[in-house]
């Protein structure tokens, strides 16, 4: 090395050597920095992206396995503001295509891209034939490939991304909507199973950091999926119920109508329909269908006088307490006065000398109060608390209300009250607590909670719900009496409610409407509720159909529809007709009285 | 004396002193540059995989809707509604009660609850029988080869 050139040397590595050591230092200065942590958490900001992980909802099947509420992939619509070519294509080909209105679209991609304005949405919950439409909304060019969230192959288009995401989906549509419930686009459960069962359903969304550099791909955690639910009720019945349900409204031009079908040793819903019903992929039309506060479902969430029906809770609260056996007699002048008012029958007629049975088969106001008072008030509304009314009865559904019992100490309780209680006026009810008090007649005397869940399915594990029973209001001995009487009774008024080849049990309702003013003229409630076959019950069935016009009685509007669930009820459950008694007369021409 | 400063002289001639000095920066070059080459190498394909596995991440997601979707087409294509309408194209009309014949079969019961899963507690305990050829070693196969031909030299496994 020429010694001149030594100095120069030295200087260069003597300037490089401090710059680099300038470097460190300022390394060491930044890293040691009271915003060395704002630098740190910036750099690992910009390194991830913020994920949520959805778990896809869980299934809702009915008890043989068809899908009631699945899932489907629909998309979101929305642009990268800095790729944006053409917001007047991107706004006429979504207006076109999606049914996007094309202002609103094309003031949202003409926003200038910035920190703050990255990405927006502009359509959602599109469904996939759409998208494919967009994807090749070129003709001259291929189309874009359906994995990619790109979302057209039209240039023009640029920046339009299509991310696919789950939204619930109800194959079959109306069916069972009372029961279902709906799901909105935040994922949150209305009514029904949907909103009961809500915590099972969605399972736990989960949100994690995902690494853009795939240097540090991490595998992402999984999340179990929400929990299916398989219900209890039956897709078959429940078509079958919902449409003589409906047929039977149109006949008797009633206002609406509700049904329920249970297996009485088990508490199993085996279908349950009320009116309105909507198409539930449509959930948006909500407040169209269910105007001035209609209940969603109003086997669970509407309450009303009973009326004829809740005599069979009188009778059997006095021959339980021993009071009247279905022989005693008595003598039924047409009037009847308690705590000051009068009570009539049906038809206003005196009906002379009857066994309480035949009280029961022509349903007589005068002689179900008498029974009551001879009961006494106490035992009369230990026996309703007995068998659960003026509670909810517990039933895996959402918006179940208490219904309404006036009971003795309360401020508007009267004397008259229990007349009026003991035939099912001035006291409110729902029709599932109806079906629950029946059951114990069924049971040897013990109630079972109806229930909607027949198992869940969680972890790859099939979680069976046994049935669970509310007490037992009456014995064994008396919960036969009553069946054994209401059944001679349907027999003896050759009632339009019996089925050809089966021995039925039952009883009609018919109730007057309350107003602020007393009742109702010429509109009533019209139900039935019954069970069978006798000898072996698998079924209780309620039928109500609220102010029919071309009949105030349910003995000649809910009855028939009563027999004709039941007649096709009994096909579908293939129960073989046995009986060959009075019951084998045919249901239709048959005259039936109240 | 005089051989050892010619060695010495040698040994300091200044091109070998520059030949030595280059031969060591040269292998420290070479040896920096394999070792980049390697980690860029190594690098490269991790983030290849990387991509792979965020890409077969996505396809997981993405294959998990479409048989979510699929299933619920599926169920719309045999929805009691759609059923019915085809069992009424195909000429079926609704069975009259009084043209059934009953025939009781003692000891059926009836269908029952579906099953999707395994039902709680009896569930299936994982024991799984792997095949031989992904548990047996080298000599476990030479030992059954000889058993195999009668020599039992080395035994069973």
């Amino acid at each position: 090395m020429p010694r001149e050139h030594f100095w120069r040397y030295l200087a260069m590595a003597g300037f490089f050597a401090i710059f680099g050591i300038m470097i460190l230092i300022k390394t060491y200065g930044i890293q040691s920095s009271p915003q060395a942590e704002v630098f740190i958490r910036q750099s690992e900001y910009y390194s991830r992206e913020q994920t949520t992980i959805q778990p896809p909802r869980g299934i809702i099947y009915d008890r043989n396995g068809n899908i009631l509420a699945g899932n489907r992939t629909v998309y979101e619509i929305g642009v990268d503001l800095a790729s944006v070519r053409d917001p007047q294509a991107i706004a006429l080909a979504l207006s076109a295509l999606v049914g996007a209105d094309y202002n609103t679209v094309l003031e949202r991609a003409s926003i200038p891209a910035s920190a703050s304005s990255v990405y927006v949405v502009l359509a959602n919950y599109v469904l996939p034939e759409k998208v494919a439409l967009l994807k090749s909304y070129d003709v001259t060019r291929d189309a874009e490939d359906m994995d990619s969230t790109a979302c057209s192959n039209d240039p023009a288009l640029y920046g339009l991304r299509c991310e696919p995401l789950l939204a619930r989906s109800y194959p079959e549509r109306d069916l069972a909507s009372n029961i279902l419930g709906f799901v909105n686009r935040e994922s949150l459960g209305y009514f029904g199973v949907e909103q009961q069962y809500q915590g099972l359903l969605a399972g736990e969304p989960q949100n994690i950091w995902v690494p853009i550099s795939p240097v540090r791909v991490q595998e992402r955690p999984e999340v179990p999926a929400g929990a299916s639910i398989v219900l209890t009720i039956d897709r078959e019945i429940q078509a079958m119920v919902e449409d003589t349900l409906d047929a039977h409204i149109e006949r008797t031009a009633s206002e609406s109508g509700t049904a329920i079908v249970m297996d009485p040793q088990t508490g199993e819903i085996l279908a349950m329909a009320s009116t309105p019903r909507m198409d539930l992929n449509e959930f948006q039309n909500y407040s169209d269908i269910y105007t001035n506060e209609v209940p969603y479902n109003r086997a669970v969430g509407e309450i009303y006088e009973p009326g004829s029906i809740f005599k069979v809770i009188t009778a059997a609260a006095a021959i339980d307490q021993g009071v009247v056996t279905p022989e005693t007699e008595y003598d039924d002048r047409g009037v009847y006065t308690i705590g000051g008012i009068t009570i009539r029958n049906w038809n206003n007629r005196a009906w002379g000398l009857q066994t309480v049975q035949g009280c029961m088969q022509h349903s007589l106001n005068v002689c179900l109060a008498w029974m009551g008072e001879k009961l006494g008030q106490e035992k009369f509304y230990e026996y309703v608390d007995r068998f659960g009314f003026g509670r909810q009865t517990g039933v895996d559904l959402a918006g179940e209300q208490l219904g309404t019992v006036k009971r003795p100490g309360d401020p508007n309780w009267y004397l008259a009250d229990l007349g009026a209680n003991t035939f099912g006026q001035g006291i409110a009810v729902t029709p599932i607590q109806m079906v629950m008090a029946v059951s114990a007649f069924v049971n040897d005397g013990q109630m079972v909670i109806p229930h909607i869940v027949k198992s869940v399915i969680q972890d790859g594990s099939q979680y069976n719900v046994s049935p669970q029973f509310a007490g037992q209001p009456i014995s064994a001995e008396t919960a036969r009496t009553m069946t054994e009487m209401l059944a001679a009774s349907l027999e003896g008024e050759s009632s339009l409610a019996m089925v050809a080849g089966y021995r039925l049990a039952g009883k009609t309702g018919t109730a007057q409407i309350p107003v602020p003013t007393g009742y109702e003229e010429n509109q009533t409630n019209t139900s039935f509720i019954g069970w069978g076959p006798v000898e072996n019950p698998r079924f209780i069935v309620f039928v109500w159909l609220e102010r029919p016009e071309t009949s105030t009685w349910a003995s000649e509007v809910a009855s028939p529809l009563f027999a004709d669930i039941v007649e096709r009820l009994v096909v579908l459950q293939a129960i073989p007709p046995n009986y060959t008694g009075v019951g084998t007369v045919s249901n239709s021409g048959q005259g039936g009285q109240q | 004396m005089r051989n050892k400063s010619f060695v010495q002289a040698h040994n300091q001639t200044p091109w070998r002193r520059q030949m030595q000095t280059i031969g060591v920066v040269v292998v420290a070059i070479v040896s920096l540059g394999l070792l980049a080459i390697l980690y860029l190498n190594v690098t490269a394909r991790t983030a290849t995989m990387g991509r792979s596995v965020q890409s077969l991440q996505n396809e997981r997601i993405r294959l998990q809707q479409q048989i979510e979707s699929l299933e619920s087409q599926l169920a719309s294509l045999t929805s009691n509604e759609s059923m019915q309408a085809r069992a009424t194209a195909s000429g079926f009309v609704p069975m009259q009660p009084s043209a059934i014949t009953y025939l009781t079969v003692e000891g059926y019961r009836g269908r029952t609850v579906v099953e999707l899963a395994p039902r709680a507690g009896l569930q299936f305990t994982g024991v799984v029988r792997l095949p031989d050829a992904y548990t047996k070693s080298l000599f476990d196969w030479v030992g059954e080869l000889f058993d195999q031909y009668g020599f039992g030299l080395l035994g069973g496994y």
